[in-house]
């Protein structure tokens, strides 16, 4: 992939994490469901963390594969433990969501994920600007 | 030490005799782990969500756990998804 390629692919990822982000909102807001809003933010964290490892060149699909490569990263220093950290910990409320039929998500867990979203999206923002200028609608 | 007795011995630690049982299962890329200890608090889940994540980075596979309270495991050991682990004797 080209340069150019992966400053485009970075920005449409995150302009897609923003409308996952913002969907996110709207729903805790006007249901109080939790799940959804939670798959929501989930699909916003995993878009902008395909974004901030595109910025660096490196192209990965999937929930384990960005995880991975977001560790391998960590490891390397390229980005902080705590970057990791919020993806990871974003994936264990999806897998929870999936595979715990019984027990539904503490409006806490949805809350807290949606505030960790919205730093985290922020966050890779700031860092695509700054390699690649503005980004037109964020 | 193989990834999963690296991440029994941690959660071994962590609940030492509060664990009741404790199950590995890989599924492509990720290791889960299933996890029944006494009491288990949110903070405690919580904390075992770090964890795994401090794991994935140590391991180089994404470690994800499923943590249950012992009281709440035995309403709900007849799920597929934990059942998939054998039979658990608490």
């Amino acid at each position: 992939m080209s340069a150019y390629t992966e400053e485009v692919a970075a920005k449409f990822y995150l302009q897609r994490a923003f409308g996952f982000y913002e969907s996110a909102r709207g729903v805790l807001r006007q249901s109080q469901r939790c799940e959804p809003a939670a798959l929501l933010a989930y699909e916003a964290i995993l878009d902008a963390a395909k974004a901030l490892l595109l910025a660096d060149g490196v192209k990965a699909d999937g929930c384990d594969a960005v995880l991975l490569a977001l560790a391998s990263a960590a490891e390397k220093a390229t980005v902080s433990e705590e970057t990791h950290s919020i993806v990871q910990e974003a994936a264990q409320i999806h897998f929870k969501i999936h595979r715990r039929g019984l027990i539904s998500l503490r409006p806490q867990e949805a809350e807290a994920l949606i505030h960790n979203a919205r730093s985290f999206l922020r966050e890779v923002r700031d860092k695509l600007e700054q390699k690649f200028g503005l980004i037109e609608g964020l | 030490m193989a990834a999963e007795e690296e991440i029994r011995a941690e959660v071994e630690k962590r609940f030492g005799e509060r664990l009741r049982f404790w199950g590995a299962r890989q599924e492509g890329q990720r290791i889960i782990c299933l996890v029944v200890a006494d009491d288990l608090s949110e903070r405690e889940e919580y904390r075992l969500y770090r964890l795994a994540a401090e794991l994935t980075r140590r391991l180089g596979v994404v470690v994800l756990f499923a943590p249950y309270s012992s009281n709440d495991f035995r309403r709900r050991r007849n799920l597929p998804f934990e059942s998939s682990f054998g039979e658990v004797e608490l």
